[in-house]
């Protein structure tokens, strides 16, 4: 899945190492595979990653559900 | 110029490694036939080899993987190309966690069949070396327990996928010995080779989609 994370990490100048220590419980290779979208990260996972960035999880992951044509109902 | 230099003693590097290490494989693969040999261990079945093999590798990894936890600047490096950081609390945990893993999955792998001329010879110890066999399953499960206990996101969707790739392969492995017995054409089969062909299928399964979710060093490169 799409993501904003490396954005996100770059602005506050953390490192993966650091995003994973503020996390806790998660290595860095799980934040570089959530990072290049090589894992989509569990619900819980991505509230913690939200919370870390204070944002919401819409504004970090993107399903590419706009592109095909597949607008979640609101 | 620099970086030409640099990039060629990191080859040389590598390529003393390579020569190192299938030297010291080749005098360990030697040591072990003949070790086998003078216990007796079976040269014809095809399982007792590969079973061999693969409990060789875990077990190396896994001094390997301890060695690695020893250093938590060098751990950390392994896990970020380039970072300075050392390895946290929890990575060091892991690692050490995992290492437990394979060095108990490789020797329970390999005491039966060291333990088999013995036993054959001597019946009444067979209760004895079954019983220190389940006693290394249990404490394998106990410890594949703590590694899922305390895995993060990434490393839990691994081995979900791992066993659901293994399965497959082995049922449509099995499937065809089956279908094969079916049709009158007998190929031996022991409970041996069947447990140690899973384990090589969920081996290479699982190491297969560990590499395919390592960091490339693309993304190494712009993340790090």
């Amino acid at each position: 899945m799409r993501n904003r994370l490396r954005v996100l990490r770059a602005e506050r100048g953390w490192s993966q190492g650091e995003v994973a220590n503020r996390l806790g419980g998660v290595s860095r290779q799980a934040v570089n595979a959530v990072e290049t979208g090589k894992h989509d990260p569990t619900l819980e996972l991505a509230f913690r990653l939200a919370a870390l960035f204070d944002a919401r999880i819409e504004d970090l992951f993107d399903p590419e559900l706009a592109q095909k044509g597949k607008e979640p109902s609101k | 110029m620099t970086s030409t230099r640099v990039s060629l003693r990191a080859s040389g590097r590598q390529a003393l490694l390579a020569l190192v290490s299938a030297l010291a494989g080749a005098a360990c693969g030697a040591g072990m036939r003949i070790w086998a040999n003078r216990l007796g261990v079976e040269k014809a079945l095809w399982s007792v080899d590969l079973s061999q093999l693969m409990s060789t590798v875990m077990i190396a990894g896994a001094v390997f993987l301890a060695a690695l936890a020893a250093d938590r600047r060098r751990l950390g490096r392994m896990l970020e190309a380039g970072a300075e950081t050392p390895a946290s609390a929890f990575e060091v945990r892991q690692t050490l966690l995992q290492a437990a893993v394979l060095l108990v999955a490789g020797v329970a792998l390999s005491v039966p069949t060291m333990a088999a001329p013995f036993a054959r010879a001597h019946p009444e110890t067979q209760a004895a070396f079954l019983a220190g066999a389940a006693g290394l399953l249990g404490l394998q499960t106990l410890l594949n327990l703590a590694v899922w206990r305390s895995a993060d996101d990434v490393v839990r969707d691994l081995a979900l996928k791992g066993v659901n790739l293994a399965f497959w392969v082995a049922q449509s492995l099995f499937f065809l010995w089956a279908a094969a017995d079916r049709l009158g054409i007998r190929a031996p089969f022991t409970p041996w080779d069947g447990y140690v062909l899973l384990m090589a299928i969920y081996l290479l399964c699982s190491a297969g989609l560990s590499a395919r979710a390592a960091p490339s060093r693309a993304s190494l490169r712009a993340t790090a």
